[in-house]
C-alpha cells in the first residue's frame, strides 16, 4: 500500500514533468517528486498508534525502543526537506529571471525566441 | 592524520563562509583569501598520501553514528580533485574580473569543493547523498553564474533534472532503509552479501537501479546526458572546467562506483549493466559530436564518451573478476579505467580553461575558440600523450577477455576511438590554420596567473604516463585498483602482481 501509493504520486510527478511546458508547472510537478519520495520516507519509519521517540520521564528507554515510531527516517526527511526547498527557491529565481528577458514562462516560446535571436 | 579527513569538508565550509560574510572594503583581499584556502585544501588531501581509516564524527561509531573514511581510490580522487579545484582557482582570479561580485563566486566555488570532498569520504549512503546535492545546488547556480538567457536556460534545465534525479536517488536510499534498516554503506554491504537468494526481479534490483539512476546522471552517462552539453557550454570557463573534471568525476563516477561495489557487489552483478551504459555513453557520445558545429559543445559530447570509456573499462573488470581464465583483462580494464578517470579529470579541464582564455577580455567572443593541443590530443588518444595508454588498455582488455559480449565491446570502442582521433585532429587542424595569426596575438594578453595552470595541466597531460613505471604503479594504481574490486577470488588476484 504504502509503496503503491507513493509510487503513484512520484509518477504523477515525473508525467507532470516530462509533458508540462510551463516552466511554473514543471517546478510544481518537480515538488509532487520531492514530496512523494519525502512521504515515502516518512511512512517507512511509521508504525500504528506509535510513540513519537522523544524519552521522557514518563517512557522508558525500553519503552522507547517497542513502542515508538522510527526516528531515523524522520531526520533523513528533515535534510531531505531542506534540500528540495533550496533547490526549489533557486528554481524558482532563474525562472523569474528568464520571465524578466523573455516575457514568457513557456519554454516552446522561449526556444522560438532564441532561435529568432540566432538569425 | 585521522582529524585531517573532516576537515576536508569543514575547511572549504568556513572558508566559503568567511568569504561571503567579507566586509565591502575587504573584497580585493578575496582573491587571495581564496587562493591560498585552495592550495590549502590541496595540501591537506596531499598529506594524506598512503593513509587509510574511518573518521568517527563525534566519536559515535558505526551502526549509530555516521563515519567519514578514507582509501587508496578515494586518495586518488581527493588529490585528482583538489589538484583540478586549486588549477580551476588559479585560472578564475583574473577570469572572473570580468564579472560582478567575483567574491560569490569563490563562496559558490568552495561550497561545491566541500560536496566534492564530502562526497569522497562518505561512508554513509545517505550523507554521500547530502554531500552530492550540496556540490550539485552550488553547480546549478555557478553554470547560470553570467545571468545571460542562455546560461540561464541551461541552469534552469540542469536544476529542474537534476533535483529529479536525486529525488529518484533517494527514493532508492529509502528503498534500502526499508529493506535492511541502515544506511551505512559497509553494513549495507555486509547485510546484502549475506542474502542466500536474490530474485530476479527482486526490491533489492530496484533499490539499485533507483539509487544508481541519480549517479548516472551526474556522470553524464548515456540515457541522463542531455544536460551535460547545455551547461558545459553555456557556463564560464573555469566552471565547466570544474564541473567537467571534478564534479562529474567525484560526484558521478566515483560515488556510483562506489555504490556499486561497496554496496551492491556482494549480491548483484551489476558489472555488464556498468559496462552496458558505458558502452553506449561511448557510442552516443561520438555519434552526436560528429554532428556538432559549436567548439564546447563537441568537447562536452566528446567529453561524454570520455566517461564512457571509464564506465566501460570497470563494468568490464568487475564481470571478469568473476572468471578464472581472464585475470589479465580484470588487471587491464581495472588499472586502465582508473587511469584513464585521472586522465579525465586532467584533459577536459584544461581544454575548457584554455578556450576560456581565448575568451579572455571579451568575455562574448565565443566563435575563436582557445584549442588546446595537450587536452585535445590526449582526448583523442595520440600516442605520446597519456590519453591514449588508458584507452589502449581498455580496448586491450575487452579483446583478451575471449568472450563475444567483450570482443563485441572492443569493436565499438575503438571504432569511436579512432573516428575521434580522426574528427577531432583533422577539424582542429584545419582550425589552427586558419586561426593561427589570431591565436597568437591573444596569447600576449593572458596574464601570467592564467597560463600557469595550463601550462602544468598540458605537462601532466604527457607526464601521467610516469604513474605507468612499476614503481609508482606498484604504489598509487594497484592499490587504488584493489580497493575498488570485489573482494572475492583473492587467488586470481593475488597471482597477479
Amino acid at each position: 500500500m504504502l509503496y503503491t501509493l507513493t509510487s503513484v504520486l512520484f509518477l504523477v510527478g515525473l508525467f507532470g514533468l516530462l509533458t508540462q511546458r510551463n516552466i511554473i508547472k514543471i517546478i510544481i510537478s518537480v515538488s509532487i517528486i520531492e514530496s512523494a519520495v519525502n512521504l515515502f520516507l516518512v511512512l517507512v519509519g511509521y508504525r500504528k498508534e506509535g510513540l513519537a521517540p522523544i524519552i521522557t520521564r514518563h517512557t522508558s528507554h525500553g519503552k522507547i525502543m517497542e513502542l515508538s515510531v522510527d526516528p531515523f527516517p524522520q531526520a533523513m526527511v528533515v535534510t531531505s526537506i531542506v534540500i528540495g526547498l533550496s533547490v526549489m527557491a533557486l528554481m524558482i529565481a532563474i525562472a523569474l529571471r528568464l520571465y524578466h528577458i523573455y516575457g514568457t514562462y513557456n519554454i516552446d516560446e522561449i526556444k522560438k525566441k532564441q532561435e529568432e535571436e540566432k538569425t | 592524520m585521522n582529524n585531517l579527513i573532516p576537515i576536508l569538508v569543514a575547511f572549504p565550509l568556513a572558508a566559503g563562509f568567511i568569504l561571503a560574510l567579507l566586509p565591502g572594503k575587504w573584497l580585493k583581499s578575496a582573491d587571495s583569501i581564496a587562493l591560498v584556502a585552495s592550495s590549502i585544501v590541496f595540501l591537506m588531501a596531499a598529506a594524506l598520501y598512503g593513509y587509510e581509516g574511518i573518521y568517527e564524527i563525534g566519536g559515535w561509531s558505526s551502526p549509530v553514528g555516521i563515519n567519514l573514511h578514507i582509501d587508496s581510490f578515494g586518495w586518488l580522487m581527493l588529490i585528482a580533485v583538489s589538484f583540478v579545484g586549486l588549477s580551476v582557482m588559479l585560472f578564475s582570479i583574473n577570469y572572473m574580473k570580468t564579472y560582478t561580485s567575483r567574491n560569490r563566486y569563490y563562496v559558490l566555488f568552495f561550497m561545491m569543493t566541500a560536496g566534492i570532498n564530502g562526497t569522497l569520504l562518505a561512508g554513509d549512503i545517505f550523507n554521500r547523498f547530502v554531500y552530492v546535492e550540496l556540490a550539485a545546488i552550488a553547480s546549478y547556480v555557478l553554470v547560470g553564474f553570467g545571468c545571460g538567457a542562455k546560461e540561464l536556460t541551461a541552469a534552469l534545465k540542469y536544476a529542474v533534472l537534476g533535483a529529479a534525479a536525486s529525488a529518484v536517488s533517494l527514493f532508492g536510499i529509502a528503498f534500502l532503509y526499508a529493506l535492511y534498516g541502515t544506511v551505512d554503506m559497509a553494513l549495507l554491504g555486509e547485510v546484502i552479501s549475506g542474502l542466500e537468494t536474490v530474485y530476479p526481479f527482486s526490491p533489492l534490483h530496484l533499490a539499485a537501479g533507483l539509487a544508481i539512476t541519480g549517479f548516472v546522471f551526474k556522470a553524464a552517462a548515456f540515457p541522463l546526458h542531455i544536460w551535460q552539453p547545455d551547461a558545459l557550454s553555456a557556463a564560464p570557463a573555469p566552471v565547466s572546467a570544474i564541473v567537467s573534471g571534478a564534479l562529474i568525476s567525484s560526484t558521478g563516477i566515483y560515488a556510483l562506483l562506489r555504490t556499486v561495489n561497496t554496496v551492491f557487489s556482494g549480491a548483484l552483478r551489476l558489472g555488464p549493466a556498468v559496462a552496458a551504459i558505458g558502452l553506449f555513453s561511448v557510442a552516443a557520445g561520438t555519434l552526436t559530436a560528429s554532428g556538432t558545429k559549436e567548439y564546447k559543445r563537441k568537447i562536452s559530447y566528446y567529453s561524454i564518451s570520455q566517461v564512457g570509456y571509464i564506465l566501460l573499462g570497470f563494468g568490464f573488470a568487475w564481470h571478469l573478476i568473476y572468471s578464472e581464465s581472464s585475470a589479465a583483462a580484470v588487471f587491464l580494464a581495472g588499472s586502465g579505467a582508473i587511469f584513464h578517470l585521472l586522465n579525465y579529470a586532467v584533459f577536459t579541464p584544461l581544454i575548457f580553461l584554455k578556450s576560456g582564455a581565448a575568451e579572455y577580455p571579451e568575455k562574448r567572443d565565443r566563435d575563436f575558440p582557445g584549442v588546446s593541443y595537450a587536452g585535445i590530443l590526449s582526448l583523442a588518444g595520440v600516442p605520446p600523450f597519456a590519453g591514449f595508454i588508458s584507452k589502449a588498455m581498455i580496448i586491450a582488455a575487452c579483446f583478451i577477455s575471449g568472450t563475444y559480449s567483450g570482443f563485441a565491446a572492443g569493436v565499438i570502442a575503438s571504432a569511436a576511438a579512432v573516428y575521434t582521433l580522426i574528427s577531432l585532429t583533422r577539424s582542429n587542424i584545419i582550425n589552427f590554420r586558419i586561426k593561427r595569426k589570431k591565436a597568437r596575438n591573444i596569447s600576449g594578453r593572458i596574464p601570467l596567473l592564467m597560463k600557469i595552470p595550463i601550462w602544468s595541466l598540458s605537462a601532466l597531460c604527457i607526464l601521467l604516463w610516469l604513474l605507468f613505471i612499476p614503481v609508482l604503479r606498484e604504489r598509487i594504481i594497484e592499490p587504488a585498483r584493489l580497493s575498488i574490486m570485489p573482494q572475492v577470488r583473492a587467488g586470481v588476484e593475488g597471482s597477479l602482481r
